[in-house]
């Protein structure tokens, strides 16, 4: 292995522990519960942008192989959707929140391994928190988190509420810290899963 | 029964008297000093005019132009118009014409030399943000700068500064010229006079430029004071104001899947965001101005 090579693995590996900061929310999501009553909706999304070529066909194939897996040994559904921006989502669905994280987590992996890291968009992993529901977005490029919650119907949000949530939790969850990246995502699909 | 004027503050508009009278006596000083140098100021007066003619009388095309505003209709935004109606009917005014700039910069500006001729403009920014309570805080803002003629005002407080400059420009190169040209003849003095005279252009532009700015700020108040008072609400305008310049302005209203797309074409990253601070330079501190309009809702309260 050349330079190229070690440099490569270097970038590979930062990626890794990027990746790893999403198990954060397995632990943080407890006190989410148990302090702010914020429910796990029992369901995550992956969304990445597809693309038209035989290698990434290759890396789809082996997550649903993967995916495959998680069903039979942890219980975890999957479901994969395209959506009208033209991406893809992979649609978990675990009433145990640790197994969604895992899933998720497991799915970047894949896209790293394959060299895809740069398709993956971020995670989604809905709460309800009374009659609202409350998004902790994961992004994978940065390895931080932010809250998204929607105005039912609208493309707003509550921005009060989620400034107020992510000062809450600060402490236990790495949260995006520049705020002009806190891009919601409307309407992820995660009601076409019944 | 009396109708009570609470809209004015008479602190404020000595203040701004004063400016304006200082203003004045810098642009006074300027015209006597180069007319004793033996410069014709008059020429270079007719010029400074016919710029800021143009400006004066273009004002609201070119910075619809330069802000990329689209002037929207009833149909359109039913919204905006509608908040606008109700607010020029109490104010006794013209409508003006409402523009939409798409950019999630939240910002609203008013321009047009005169009611008749005058348009408003929000950005779809500042319209995800708000709440309509709020939004017509700022509406009422914006009408109210056009009531009380800002941009006549400004550009008349401009022509001695824009005067200035011109002459300082051309002082510039006169220079250049009389240094090539004087070393036959007796330049010595002549040239010592240029530079005389383009120190005093630069230091007249300079002070005019800050009591300019002064005088800006001071119709800022006036603006945020008619406006509350049109609204009844000084408080929705300063709600709005924390909402704008505080933390919340930089959390996107865009989606995250528009913005990576959009990314792609782009080849400098959409993600940097734009700086505000140099357009408000002209504008009070947002703490300040909220702390008026608290204070507002105070006295209306008594």
């Amino acid at each position: 292995m050349g330079i190229f090579g070690s440099l490569f693995k270097l970038k590979n590996d930062s990626n890794l522990s990027k990746n790893d900061a999403i198990f954060r929310l397995a632990t943080a999501s407890l006190n989410l519960t148990a302090k702010y009553d914020l429910y796990p909706l029992g369901k995550a999304g992956v969304c990445f942008n597809p693309m038209d070529s035989s290698y990434f066909k290759e890396l789809e194939s082996e997550l649903k192989g993967l995916l495959s897996i998680g069903k039979e040994s942890a219980g975890t559904q999957y479901r994969v959707l395209d959506d009208d921006y033209g991406f893809r989502w992979i649609i978990l669905q675990d009433d145990e929140f640790e197994d969604l994280v895992t899933a998720a987590f497991l799915t970047a992996q894949s896209f790293s391994d394959h060299g895809f890291a740069g398709r993956l968009l971020a995670a989604d992993f809905p709460f309800m928190y009374e009659q609202d529901r409350i998004h902790w977005i994961f992004n994978y490029k940065r390895g931080t988190f932010y809250p998204f919650v929607p105005i039912p119907g609208k493309q707003q949000r509550d921005n009060a509420l989620e400034l107020s949530l992510s000062s809450k939790i600060k402490e236990e969850l790495p949260i995006e810290s520049k705020l002009e990246r806190w891009y919601g995502i409307w309407g992820a699909p995660f009601d076409g899963v019944k | 029964m009396r109708r009570r004027e609470i809209g004015k503050d008479k602190g404020l508009r000595f203040r701004m008297y004063l400016v304006m009278l200082a203003l004045g006596g810098v642009y006074l000083f300027f015209v006597s000093f180069m007319m004793a140098m033996g410069i014709d100021i008059i020429l270079v007066g007719i010029l400074a005019a016919a710029m800021l003619g143009v400006q004066y009388f273009a004002s609201d095309k070119l910075v619809l132009m330069s802000m990329g505003a689209k002037i929207v209709t009833a149909d359109e935004h039913p919204h905006l118009h509608s908040i606008v109606d109700r607010l020029v009917v109490q104010a006794e005014m013209p409508k003006p014409k409402i523009a939409v700039v798409d950019s999630d910069v939240p910002n609203a500006f008013a321009t047009g030399r005169n009611p008749k001729n005058s348009v408003i403009c929000v950005t779809t920014g500042i319209m995800n943000r708000l709440e309509t309570s709020e939004l017509e805080g700022v509406l009422g803002h914006e009408l109210a700068h056009v009531k009380n003629r800002d941009v006549m005002v400004i550009t008349l407080a401009s022509f001695f500064a824009t005067l200035a400059a011109l002459l300082m420009r051309m002082l510039f190169w006169m220079s250049l010229f009389g240094g090539m040209g004087g070393r036959n003849r007796n330049g010595g003095g002549a040239m010592a006079a240029f530079m005389v005279a383009y120190l005093v252009s630069v230091l007249v532009y300079f002070i005019a430029t800050l009591l300019i700015l002064t005088l800006s700020r001071y119709r800022e108040y006036a603006a945020d004071r008619g406006g509350a008072m049109l609204t009844g609400r000084p408080s929705q305008l300063a709600s709005a104001l924390m909402k704008i310049t505080g933390s919340i302005s930089k959390i996107p209203t865009k989606d995250l899947r528009q913005m990576e797309t959009a990314n792609a074409l782009c080849i400098v990253s959409a993600l940097k965001g734009e700086s505000l601070a140099g357009l408000f330079a002209s504008h009070p501190p947002m703490r300040k101005r909220v702390e008026r309009l608290q204070q507002m809702e105070q006295e209306m309260e008594n």
